[in-house]
């Protein structure tokens, strides 16, 4: 799969010949000189698909059998050093779903190998280990990692509010590609601006923000915005082994949910019921028969917001620009619509993309808002679902392999040869 | 004898779903054969060039951005929005297509009082095309790229007043081949489009000598 | 403070601020271009009214597309050139052509002679077509002018002129450098390269590249020449212009400029004598315009961009 270097001589016949006008005749036997087309760098692709694997057989390994914080934690770094600086943090796993589903939804879209592998090799790890990607491998999980120094804790009801957000920004982002408006992730990435020493100012500053909110608040992108941790999450959920806190029994001292930055640490349920069973399995049938209604709801809402979500697509806005600069609402041109003038194309041909865009924003939306409707009610029933546990353990969904508790959890392996009920020796309490 | 609990079994064959799921999709996306945004110009597909359209198989080289110069229309936004500054778009100049002239559309202000390489009568904001006479009356006019920033003023005046000979084109040891180019978003007059990364350039004239 | 409370506010503020920083991010758009990057040449459109002398009175619309030539007769009709066909003004009859003829010229008997990008096509009056060998490989024709006794043919690929006799044939080579008779070459940037037959027999041929106009004897001998550069209103702007032009009754000329579109009348010393029409009657960056003169001192243009003859006459 590693492509060779290969030198592509000539024969880059890139317009089919044609008559071209003869050059004049230098008496002076004049010849003129060559011209420099440097080929890209792609070349490097295929280390990039060794690197992941690599990174990410050696994260779940890490994670799930040697369980030492500072090893995940310097695999961190390099991903963050070759994903994110060395290749400039692009393509990345987070943006490559829009290119999966341009291709899905455009056939005339073509996604690269590298693409795909890029898409599926972290789900698919997810699926087995858990989500050891966002452990060591992402680089814009590497940066917010590097900066984390301080975490204060998010109240749980806050986080757990605000879980909803990836949820839009990826179906927003899926809106987007689906009706041709471009590529929302890439566009609002925070970090890529850092890795390729070049972004608007603006968004060097949004970048610049979220680091120095994630000194406090540990991995924010992660947390709030980041549209492919959705499916992380979901593929996490089923996975076959996962990482757990104590390699022995578990003797609930609560170290290791204090110490995860991001809530994603269960408590033992509590001894005594809070609750009779039967109001909650009355709260359950009521949440389950309110999914359709907010299915319904949303879908309703996203349909209704066709206006807003067009202006997504230039296409749209140009249409609207010459609208109003046609009705007088605005005066002089831009320079989209002064090109737009130019061409040869007519009024009505522009506006009736527009509107017609506007539908396909429409149908999207309705699907959109389907979508966030149902994410929100399973997560309503996810929350009245009491599972009893009798360890802390890490939520499948959240948790990001990233090995702090087990930096904090004081059992260790050697007490597994203790009797059941022991308490173990503090003599036996390691540093790490 | 392992007792499989029922949410173990429900677990494993949505795990299994997923996975077939996204091998379908890996499937289906890698294998089919992708005329993408087909330019009809590289002439690759021919028999005489090897017959094997670059589009075509996912395992290819990839894509890049190009700018189609019959499509621009000289905005100056390839120097103002590319994600790097400099930016990576820098004129080209096609040698065969060049006139030579004394009197360059490219080169010289429409105001300039004298054909000659002073400041004050160049068109180029960063003094990045240089002029040397060949013979009479041929000059012959290279750009430096170092200086180059891709605004485009010598295209629109090549264009306009010379044969065409000066174009932009995004340079790929610059360009680090954003998934989505922020110049083609803000392009006008779409002039953007992906191309193979085996053939990178979408050119004026195939009868440049060209070096990689 | 209860933790409710707490857990409010930490929403409100993750929340402000996420939303904030996406928005921001959304709305500011980067800086466009400023001044000392963008190219104007609106200044040099303008005009001073009192040089514009000639009126547009009702123009033709041929039937045919791509409207590439033009040409008048002796005889006053109009012959116009399109994609694979020459209509004649005012009978509108169509006489069907191997392609489309870049450069045409009528004889008095009606026989066209029409200059494909290659060769000479002679397309007689009853339609009947004859190709003239090609003059070389590097031809590439641009003007075709014919008298009683000689075709003279325009070739801006070989930057030279032919001449051929009235039936073809090996033609004479006009043009070839040469420093000690004055004659320094034709200069063609671009393939806009036009000539015209005086009253008197001798040829006029632009030199674009020196934005001259050339006087030949039909030997080759260089007899005058004029020229002017400059963008301004009395000379020839770009690489190379004028593009096209025609002898007007009384000898003087009428030329057709490209880049900044601009019909104009010179004198015989190549001064200014006025506009016939300015840049602004013209479509942006139109190429192509031919230009030519009839008896009674009309100006035809062909204007390709609108698919148009259009006529101008001299204002009262």
């Amino acid at each position: 799969m590693i492509p060779a270097f290969k030198f592509q001589v000539s024969d880059f016949a890139v317009r089919v010949s044609e008559f071209r006008f003869p050059m004049p005749e230098f008496a002076s036997g004049y010849k003129h000189p060559a011209v420099y087309t440097p080929a890209p760098s792609s070349l490097m692709a295929g280390w990039d698909i060794v690197a992941l694997i690599a990174a990410l057989t050696l994260a779940a390994i890490f994670v799930l059998k040697r369980r030492k914080r500072r090893e995940i934690f310097l695999l961190t770094l390099f991903s963050l050093i070759y994903f994110g600086f060395w290749r400039n943090g692009c393509i990345c796993a987070v943006g490559s779903v829009q290119n999966v589903a341009a291709g899905f939804f455009n056939p005339a879209f073509g996604v690269p190998l590298t693409v795909l592998i890029f898409f599926a090799a972290p789900l698919i790890f997810a699926l087995l280990f858990g989500r050891v990607f966002c452990a060591a491998v992402c680089p814009l999980g590497a940066i917010q990692e590097a900066v984390a120094i301080k975490p204060v804790k998010v109240p749980p009801a806050v986080e757990k509010v605000l879980s909803i957000a990836p949820v839009i920004y990826l179906g927003l982002a899926m809106l987007s590609v689906a009706a041709g408006a471009g590529f929302l992730i890439c566009r609002y990435d925070p970090f890529v601006g850092f890795f390729r020493m070049g972004a608007s100012f603006s968004l060097l500053i949004f970048g610049g923000l979220m680091l120095v909110l994630g000194i406090f608040v540990a991995r924010p992108y992660c947390r709030f915005l980041c549209p492919y941790g959705v499916l992380l999450n979901w593929a996490s959920k089923l996975s076959r082994r996962h990482a757990t806190i104590t390699p022995a029994e578990c003797i609930r001292c609560g170290l290791c949910a204090d110490s995860c930055p991001y809530n994603a640490i269960s408590e033992p349920s509590p001894e005594a019921a809070p609750e009779t069973r039967g109001r909650g399995a009355r709260r359950l049938g009521l949440l389950i028969l309110l999914l359709p209604v907010l299915v319904a709801l949303g879908a309703g809402t996203g349909s209704l917001l066709r206006e807003p979500l067009s202006r997504m697509h230039p296409t749209v806005r140009l249409a609207e620009r010459i609208a109003g600069e046609e009705l007088g609402r605005y005066t002089g041109n831009t320079i989209e619509s002064a090109a737009f003038r130019a061409s040869d194309t007519p009024n009505e041909k522009l506006y009736a993309e527009a509107v017609a865009l506007k539908e396909r924003f429409g149908r999207g939306g309705k699907w959109f808002g389907a979508f966030i409707g149902l994410v929100i009610g399973c997560k309503l029933i996810g929350v009245s679902i009491r599972r009893k546990r009798t360890d802390y353990e890490p939520d499948r969904g959240t948790c990001y392999s990233c090995g702090r508790c087990f930096k904090y959890c004081p059992v260790k392996a050697s007490c597994r040869e203790k009797p059941a009920g022991s308490t173990p020796d503090t003599a036996e309490f390691r540093q790490y | 004898m392992k007792t499989t609990k029922r949410r173990d079994f429900i677990k494993n064959l949505a795990r299994g779903a997923v996975l077939a799921g996204i091998a379908g999709v890996c499937g289906m996306l890698g294998l089919r054969k992708n005329k993408y945004q087909c330019s009809g110009r590289c002439g690759t597909c021919k028999p005489a060039n090897g017959g094997v359209c670059p589009l075509d198989s996912a395992a290819g080289s990839g894509f890049v951005w190009q700018l189609d110069p019959e499509k621009c229309t000289q905005c100056g936004r390839c120097a103002t929005h590319c994600v790097l500054a400099p930016s990576a778009v820098k004129c080209f100049h096609s040698y065969s297509i060049c006139g030579y002239c004394d009197l360059c559309g490219g080169y010289l202000r429409p105001d300039a009082k004298e054909r000659n390489t002073g400041a004050e009568n160049q068109l180029c904001p960063t003094a990045a095309i240089r002029r040397k006479f060949i013979e009479d009356p041929y000059y012959q006019y290279t750009i430096d790229e170092e200086l180059c920033i891709g605004c485009g003023k010598c295209v629109r005046g090549c264009s306009t007043f010379g044969n065409g000979s000066l174009y932009l084109q995004v340079k790929h040891n610059l360009c680090v081949n954003c998934n989505e180019c922020a110049i083609a978003r803000a392009c006008p007059s779409d002039a953007f489009r992906r191309v193979p990364a085996s053939e990178p350039y979408l050119l004026k004239s195939n009868q440049e000598k060209r070096i990689s | 403070m209860s933790s409710t409370t707490k857990s409010w506010i930490w929403f409100a503020v993750l929340l402000t601020l996420i939303a904030g920083a996406g928005i921001y991010v959304g709305t500011n758009r980067r800086a466009e271009p400023g001044k000392s990057f963008s190219y104007s040449v609106d200044d040099y459109r303008q005009v001073d009214p009192a040089l514009l002398r000639y009126a547009e009175a009702d123009g033709l619309r041929p039937a045919i597309k791509k409207l590439s030539a033009l040409a008048v007769a002796p005889d006053g009709k109009i012959y116009v050139a399109g994609e694979n066909a020459i209509e004649i003004f005012p009978d509108r009859t169509v006489r069907p052509v191997d392609g489309t003829p870049v450069c045409i010229a009528v004889d008095d008997d009606g026989t066209v002679f029409a200059g494909l990008r290659d060769h000479i096509e002679v397309v007689s009056k009853d339609g009947k077509s004859t190709a003239w060998p090609s003059p070389g490989e590097k031809a590439c024709l641009t003007s075709v002018a014919v008298d009683d006794r000689y075709v003279y043919a325009a070739d801006a690929g070989s930057r030279r002129v032919w001449r051929y006799g009235k039936a073809g044939g090996a033609p004479f080579e006009i043009g070839a450098k040469d420093e000690a008779n004055g004659v320094r070459g034709f200069y063609i940037p671009s393939p806009f390269f036009d000539l015209a037959i005086g009253t008197d027999g001798s040829l006029w041929v632009v030199n674009p590249g020196y934005h001259a106009l050339e006087n030949y004897s039909p030997e080759g001998r260089l007899i005058s020449s004029w020229q002017n550069s400059s963008f301004g209103i009395q000379g020839f702007s770009g690489c190379c212009n004028p593009a096209n032009f025609a002898l007007m009754p009384d000898g003087s000329f009428v030329t057709a400029e490209k880049g900044l579109p601009r019909v104009k009348i010179h004198n015989l010393d190549g001064s200014l004598r006025c506009v016939v029409a300015a840049p602004d009657q013209f479509d942006n960056g139109v190429t192509g315009l031919d230009v030519a003169a009839d008896r009674q001192g009309r100006v035809y243009v062909l204007d390709p961009a609108r698919g148009v003859v259009r006529i101008f006459e001299e204002k009262k």
